[in-house]
């Protein structure tokens, strides 16, 4: 791979604005994000429920329920603007060039069918196999994703596995059509920690030997350090922060961000009293004016509560939406001190 | 001398629990096998400590707690409160006369009297009851316990409270906030007038960070970490002394489950609070508790002090599950165990040691016996023949 392609990213999305016009009023789920990615790389998406991930991951997709709009922006697969493409055109990318995989499989895979009449069909419709060539590709991808049996398994019904055992299907089903983006929405969120494990690393695995690029989406800060090679942090339907991952963890440049890594308990540190934001995650009805931040952060000022902050570089690869920074710095300084003292 | 036995005497005793749930089937609705859902478990707490309880889905922990509290009969075993057995208030009245007997009365029956004194501390105190103050007469023994029942049923009620998950499905949405907490106050008669009760109402709202205002308000008002210091507010106002939290901070989102974690600490050293916590996260589990008991498939695997069960895991599960955490750091490099398989259905849960399917190191005899849990280190009991290996 040549630097220069290493450049070009295989996804742009560029100031995608997603409402839902409820009956409460208008959702600005996803208002104004804008984000690459690379080819063969692991894009993380974090922030605390609501914040828009799922809405973004939907809206690339055009997946959205009939109450969603995109409202502008423009999304960007290999020179095609996906935005202005046609149902049927849009069909042939979903699940063959983007695929995408949920937190819950059970709402992804249909109950009424086998886990290989699933495959297969996404196959044959994608790849125009027959049907026995098909089936024999499905034994291959379950028995890639590490599912004992694969003969015998994929003619079971999605109730009839675990729930690490159903996750490992959809990721076979979305990885059949070797795709080059794959959207991971909370994939081990609903898993247990061993089965969580077992998931990543068999991602990480599928991801070397088919190149696919992923975006991962989580809320946990965990997985993200663990996959990811850069990370969009997303707060009340905003990118906050985005950097690659060594860089967001080593010097966060938004107070969000920072605030969040000091809320989790870690394993290899001991605490007196946790860190905790102050306040409640907005309402996304009413989400606060200026910095959507300002009313749970401690560098908040006048300025904060009227003007918003635009997402700049702020060093070289670094992008961060705050107005103060400095005030940041100076209190990671000090926290440092005191945990190196 | 009383004085130091009553120091050492923990607040909860748990013995060789078991809770087995029923699968029917069919038009009869024959039960056509069990779900072992809790397979012989004991733990101490003691009072004003939290005790962690963590382990994957389905391994038992919320049946512990229901069981605990009276939500659940248990299937065997035992439990003391500050020394006294308080099973049968968890029973149905007419299993109360055969657990006695299966317990106490047979044993006490075949007893020497010399044999009295290796009792465990929970049967020599009955031994000494039923010999002494009922003469050896199982009849007056059995009495004694079905007195006042349902009284220490509601006083026991009273000091044992439970906060849950789900923050959302735990609250009567049609009830408002001030009669969901106050429910209990009506029931236990705590409040003499009207205005007693709103003000015991209003109090706690405070004590768990809420306006009293709140108390008219309808639970879909408030977000998920509101609603949970609601659900806390409703357990602490009857003045507990063990609260057991299941699972009180998993459906909250980081930010929030900080707040949520602080307060509770907070209350502990003001109501001098005894919790078990019971948490599916190692990273909460160990930020909170004092001591921690890892359970898999019905068991407990290993219980210890927190520090030495973080700074030296010895049983093979414990150290599996440590590994497998991310960590939120990019440049924390581990080795990782990856555990083959699923956890195994606790209907048929496998053969000797439970965990020895996706053991790292099981060996032949690990299939044929079950290890027994067992003092290894000070205070750090483990069920393993092999514990440490792994550490
Ligand atoms: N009322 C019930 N009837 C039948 N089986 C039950 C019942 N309650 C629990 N079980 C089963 O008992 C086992 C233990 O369940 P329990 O709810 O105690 O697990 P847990 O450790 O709390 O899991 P989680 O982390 O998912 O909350 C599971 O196999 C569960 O399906
Ligand atoms: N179908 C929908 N109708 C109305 N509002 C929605 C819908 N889907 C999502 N939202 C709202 O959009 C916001 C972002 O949601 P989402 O992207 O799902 O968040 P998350 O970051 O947790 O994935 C939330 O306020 C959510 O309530
Ligand atoms: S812009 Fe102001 S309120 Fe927003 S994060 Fe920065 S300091 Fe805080
Ligand atoms: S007893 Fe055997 S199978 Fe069980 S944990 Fe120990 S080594 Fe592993
Ligand atoms: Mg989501
Ligand atoms: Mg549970």
């Amino acid at each position: 791979m040549s630097v220069l392609s290493e450049k070009t990213p295989i996804l742009q999305v560029k100031d995608l604005r997603t409402y839902f016009y409820t009956e409460d009023g208008v959702v600005k789920a996803v208002d104004g994000v804008s984000f690459e990615v690379y080819e063969g790389e692991t894009l993380g998406i974090v922030g605390e429920s609501g914040c828009g991930k799922s809405v973004t991951s939907l809206s690339i997709l055009r997946l959205l329920d009939e109450k969603g709009r995109i409202e502008s922006g423009e999304i960007i697969y290999k020179g095609k603007n996906l935005l202005e493409l046609s149902e049927s055109e849009m069909r042939k990318i979903r699940g063959n060039e983007i695929a995408m995989i949920f937190q819950e499989p059970m709402t992804a895979l249909n109950p009424v069918y086998t886990i290989g009449d699933q495959i297969m069909e996404a196959i044959i419709l994608h790849q125009g196999l027959s049907k026995d060539e098909a089936r024999k590709l499905a034994i291959d991808m379950l028995r890639k994703v590490g599912i004992p049996e694969p003969e015998k398994r994929v003619d079971e019904y999605p109730h009839e596995l675990s729930g690490g055992m159903r996750q490992r299907a959809m990721i076979a089903m979305a990885l059949s059509c070797n795709p080059s983006i794959l959207i991971a929405d909370e994939p081990t969120t609903a898993l247990d920690v061993t089965i969580q494990a077992q998931i990543l690393e068999l991602m990480q695995q599928l991801q070397k030997e088919y190149g696919m690029s992923i975006i991962m989406i989580t809320h946990d800060l965990g997985v993200i350090a663990e996959m990811s090679d850069r990370v969009l942090v997303m707060y009340a339907g905003k990118v906050v922060e985005h950097a690659s991952v060594r860089e967001l963890f080593k010097n966060p440049k938004h107070p969000y961000t920072w605030g969040l890594m000091n809320s989790i308990p870690r394993l290899d540190i001991e605490y007196e009293r946790l860190y905790a934001i102050p306040g409640t995650v907005p309402d996304a009805l009413h989400f606060p004016e200026g910095c959507r931040f300002h009313t749970r952060c401690e560098f908040a000022t006048d300025k904060c509560r009227s003007e918003e902050p635009p997402l700049v570089e702020v060093s070289p690869g670094h992008l961060s939406a705050c107005w103060h920074i400095d005030r940041l710095e100076s209190a990671v300084a000090v926290q440092r001190k005191g945990e190196s003292a | 001398m009383s004085q130091t036995i009553q120091k050492n005497t923990p607040m909860l005793s748990v013995r060789n629990l078991v809770k087995h749930f029923p699968i029917r089937a069919g038009i009869f609705k024959r039960i056509v096998a069990w779900v072992k859902a809790v397979d012989g478990v004991d733990f101490d707490i003691y009072e004003g400590e939290t005790l962690g309880l963590v382990g994957e889905s389905g391994c038992g922990k919320t049946t512990i707690g229901m069981t605990l509290l009276g939500l659940y009969p248990p299937t065997d075993g035992s439990v003391y409160f500050n020394g006294e057995d308080i099973t049968p208030y968890l029973l149905p009245g007419w299993k109360v006369r055969s657990y006695l007997k299966r317990t106490y009365i047979e044993k006490f029956k075949q007893l020497n009297h010399d044999e009295m004194e290796e009792l465990p501390d929970e049967l020599k105190h009955y031994a000494e009851v039923y010999f002494n103050d009922h003469k050896g007469d199982a009849g007056r023994f059995i009495r004694s316990f079905m007195e006042n029942r349902k009284e220490k049923q509601k006083a026991l009620r009273r000091k044992m409270q439970i906060v849950f998950q789900d923050p959302y499905s735990s609250l009567n949405p049609r009830m408002r906030i001030g009669n969901i907490i106050g429910e209990a106050v009506d029931v236990h008669r705590l409040a003499s007038s009207k205005e007693e009760r709103q003000k015991m109402v209003a109090d706690i709202l405070q004590k768990v960070g809420l306006y009293p205002e709140y108390a008219m308000r309808y639970p879909h008002e408030f977000s998920g970490g509101q609603r949970q210091r609601i659900g806390i507010a409703r357990a602490l106002i009857l003045n507990p002394k063990l609260v057991v939290a299941d699972e009180a901070v998993s459906a909250l989102d980081v930010s929030i489950r900080s707040q949520i974690l602080n307060l509770m600490e907070d209350l502990q050293k003001e109501f001098q609070l005894t919790y078990l916590f019971i948490s599916h996260d190692l990273s909460v589990i160990k930020h909170i508790s004092d001591r921690v008991a890892v359970m898999y498939l019905g068991k407990i695997v290993e219980i210890a002090p927190k520090k030495k069960l973080f700074e030296r895991p010895l049983h093979p599960y414990t150290v599996s599950l440590m590994s497998a955490i991310p960590i939120p750091d990019p440049e924390h490099k581990k080795k990782r165990v990856i555990l083959k398989g699923d956890v195994p259905s606790p209907i048929n849960p496998p053969s000797g040691c439970r965990f020895h399917p996706r053991c790292p190191i099981a060996r032949e005899i690990c299939s044929r016996e079950e290890p027994p849990l067992q003092e290894v280190e000070e205070g750090q009991k483990v069920a393993c023949f092999f514990a440490g290996e792994m550490s």
